[in-house]
């Protein structure tokens, strides 16, 4: 793929509650056969629950599917997941992701972070980074 | 009328020439649990000539042009809330400029643009 490298899915201090906040996508991953994600929620004090999908398109951004789920309450962790879309798949049905897990077998050309926190978080940041390949 | 892609390759090419590599930073949150985002930009970096040093502008100020082009290509600062009233890419006061590898602060930022688009970022630097 062309534009391969590590880009920021998300970058925030996590403060009163978001509820299921789409972050701007980062476009242009044509060719995009797999990908690493970090999620790092570093974890200051209050808030309840933060979850985060990263999701992807295969319509330009009009539609969203959940590739990935993290999720967060009141400790600090970093979490991983590896997808990949260049091995052969049967057909499957698609479901949104309803807790932490992954959805493997399908990238399309954007990437997005999608997040829901609950409670008021203070002093507390998430990172998501993708390095994609 | 220019050509706005013109202009940029202009400029590119002037900071592969002469220019340097720095490190262009947002921090978001607060200490100690502070998330850095960093994009390595070519920059060309000045210092301010005497009769520049007018208002609050300091000696040990920095004038420093970028190109939107590399952070164009990274889509830095990445995935942000939507609907902000200022267009996330471009710097901003509070964000750093490791030069040389001395963090320094991005006091002002002044964008030039062309029909309608981004072309070239100056800023000043402090410290």
């Amino acid at each position: 793929m062309e534009n391969s490298g590590v880009y920021s899915l998300a970058a925030l201090g996590i403060t009163t509650a978001l509820t299921g906040q789409a972050l701007t996508p980062i476009t242009g991953l044509d060719g995009m056969s797999s990908v690493t994600l970090e999620a790092n929620f570093q974890y200051g004090s209050g808030g309840t629950t933060c979850k985060v999908k990263v999701q992807t398109s295969f319509d330009q951004g009009t539609t969203w599917r959940d590739i990935a789920e993290f999720d967060f309450a009141t400790a600090a962790a970093v979490k991983t997941a590896n997808l990949v879309a260049n091995a052969a798949a049967g057909v499957s049905v698609y479901a949104d992701l309803a807790s932490e897990g992954v959805t493997q077998g399908m990238l399309g050309d954007q990437l997005r972070a999608f997040v829901t926190t609950t409670g008021t978080y203070a002093g507390t940041t998430l990172s998501v980074n993708a390095s994609v390949r | 009328v220019s050509d706005p892609e013109g202009l940029i390759a202009s400029l590119d090419a002037a900071l592969l020439a002469n220019g340097e590599d720095v490190i262009l930073r947002r921090q978001v949150g607060e200490r100690p649990n502070v998330v850095n985002i960093d994009i390595g930009v070519r920059a060309g970096v000045r210092s301010y000539q005497p009769h520049e040093l007018v208002g609050d502008i300091k000696q040990t100020d920095s004038h420093v042009i970028i190109s939107p082009t590399q952070i164009r290509e990274a889509q830095w600062p990445g995935g942000s809330l939507p609907n902000q009233k200022v267009d996330p890419s471009l710097p901003r006061m509070a964000d750093r400029c490791i030069i040389a590898g001395r963090d320094r602060a991005v006091e002002v930022v002044n964008p030039f643009y062309v029909n309608g688009e981004l072309v070239r970022i100056e800023m000043r630097v402090l410290g």
